[in-house]
């Protein structure tokens, strides 16, 4: 209870039996009127006067002007600070981890997606070939802790011994087989790969030298 | 309809829309769109309390409603001038009473012998002759009563029973404990009680 709020709500016959007495405690009931009297009277007076008296209607214009003024001052300050504060900004680690991670699978999985459309890309350019599948149709059981071995064979094995063999009769002497090849023919050729090599080559090689280049670069 | 009606109308219309924008926002975050540059919080806030600010200065500075101008867009002219200086975890009515009670006493200053010495309690005159109390000579009658209370008992006075300020707001604009409020308000109060004490209360009728 406060007596300056009594002092404007009430008059003295309004107060209750309690607020009379606190307020009797502190003030003469004459005392009481007369400052009730002049809060009354003051605040009509406030009432009367305050509603003649209004602000210019350019009041604002000063600070609006102002307000304007700092704005355009700050308008590209605003930019850099935009900016600035994106650099500024700070993220929990673990905020960094878990964004590194997103984007690491995000891209992953992007990969995954390209890799399908080659795939369909390859499979509508080969779509005239013809394509041999072998399926499983037996299923053969083995006991438990069974051990497979596979044995890979090279099946080409004969094949290439033959040819192993045939190189190495090739640079020895020439084979009786290939007489109709003029020994001048091969000469001239031999003389002709060389022109063209030491036209080629920044550094011009003797027939020896060539033979050795030749030699190392081709297996006998 | 002409230009001018048409544009009295055209800002009529803006100014119901921004009634309604700015209707359920609270002085604080109107303040805090000012800090940012916000034009139209500016307006708003300048709506609310341009007259208030205004009549309180016009009482502090002793019915001189020129000045009371001058100062009022000098106290807008600092909230726009330096917006951060507000707190908007305070009470915004609080700090622009401040800044207007502030502003008053600076300009009480730069009068010399235009102040009051602010705690000293005056010597009232005598009780004025018989005068009615609607007439406008009772109401320069209590006008002069209320001036020649000390500044802070009028402020204190003003505050409460015109502003309708708690005794904690008050408290916090005259930048005084509580308990001095209560009694410069007690004090204010008494010495206008005295004073008027031989008119019959009666409230004014224009």
């Amino acid at each position: 209870m406060e007596i300056h709020d009594l002092l404007e709500a009430k008059a003295f016959e309004e107060l209750n039996a309690v607020e009379q007495a606190f307020v009797l405690e502190q003030m003469s009931l004459e005392a009481y009127e007369n400052a009730r009297k002049a809060i009354v009277l003051s605040q009509s007076l406030f009432e009367l006067e305050s509603a003649q008296i209004q602000p210019k209607a350019n009041a604002s214009n000063k600070a609006l002007l102002a307000l304007r003024a700092k704005n355009k001052a700050a308008a590209p300050r605003q930019k850099t600070a935009w900016v600035a504060a994106l650099f500024a900004y700070k993220i929990p680690a673990w905020q960094a981890v878990a964004a590194l991670l997103l984007v690491f699978f995000f891209v992953r999985g992007l990969g995954v997606v390209q890799q399908d459309q080659t795939i369909i890309i390859a499979n509508e350019s080969l779509r005239d070939t013809v394509f041999m599948k072998e399926y499983i149709t037996q299923i053969k059981e083995l006991p438990a802790d069974t051990v497979v071995k596979v044995v890979y064979r090279d099946s080409n094995k004969k094949e290439k011994a033959a040819q192993r063999v045939f190189a190495s009769n090739h640079t020895g002497q020439p084979s009786k087989g290939n007489v109709n090849v003029k020994p001048k023919a091969v000469v001239q050729e031999f003389e002709d790969v060389l022109q063209y090599y030491n036209n080629a080559a920044s550094a011009p090689a003797s027939k020896d030298t060539f033979l050795q280049l030749m030699s190392d670069a081709t297996y006998f | 309809m002409n230009q001018t009606e048409r544009g009295n109308k055209h800002s009529e219309l803006i100014k119901g829309v921004l009634m309604k924008i700015t209707k359920n926002k609270s002085d604080e975050e109107l303040m805090q769109h000012v800090q940012e540059g916000a034009e139209w919080a500016f307006n708003a806030l300048y709506e609310r309390y341009s007259q208030r600010i205004l009549y309180f200065m016009y009482k502090m500075l002793r019915q001189d409603e020129a000045k009371a101008q001058d100062l009022l867009q000098d106290v807008f002219l600092k909230i726009v001038e330096a917006p951060e200086k507000f707190d908007v975890k305070r009470s915004f009515k609080t700090w622009i009473f401040t800044v207007a009670a502030n502003s008053c006493k600076n300009y009480f200053r730069a009068q010399k012998g235009g102040f009051l010495a602010l705690e000293q309690a005056p010597e009232l005159s005598t009780a004025p002759a018989l005068i009615q109390v609607n007439s406008a000579a009772f109401k320069k009658q209590l006008n002069n009563a209320l001036d020649e209370l000390s500044y802070v008992y009028k402020e204190a006075f003003v505050l409460k029973y015109k502003e309708g300020l708690s005794l904690q707001e008050i408290a916090l604009v005259m930048d005084c404990p509580l308990g001095t409020v209560k009694s410069r308000l007690s004090s204010a109060t008494k010495l206008l009680g005295k004073r008027l004490a031989p008119f019959k209360a009666s409230l004014f009728v224009d």
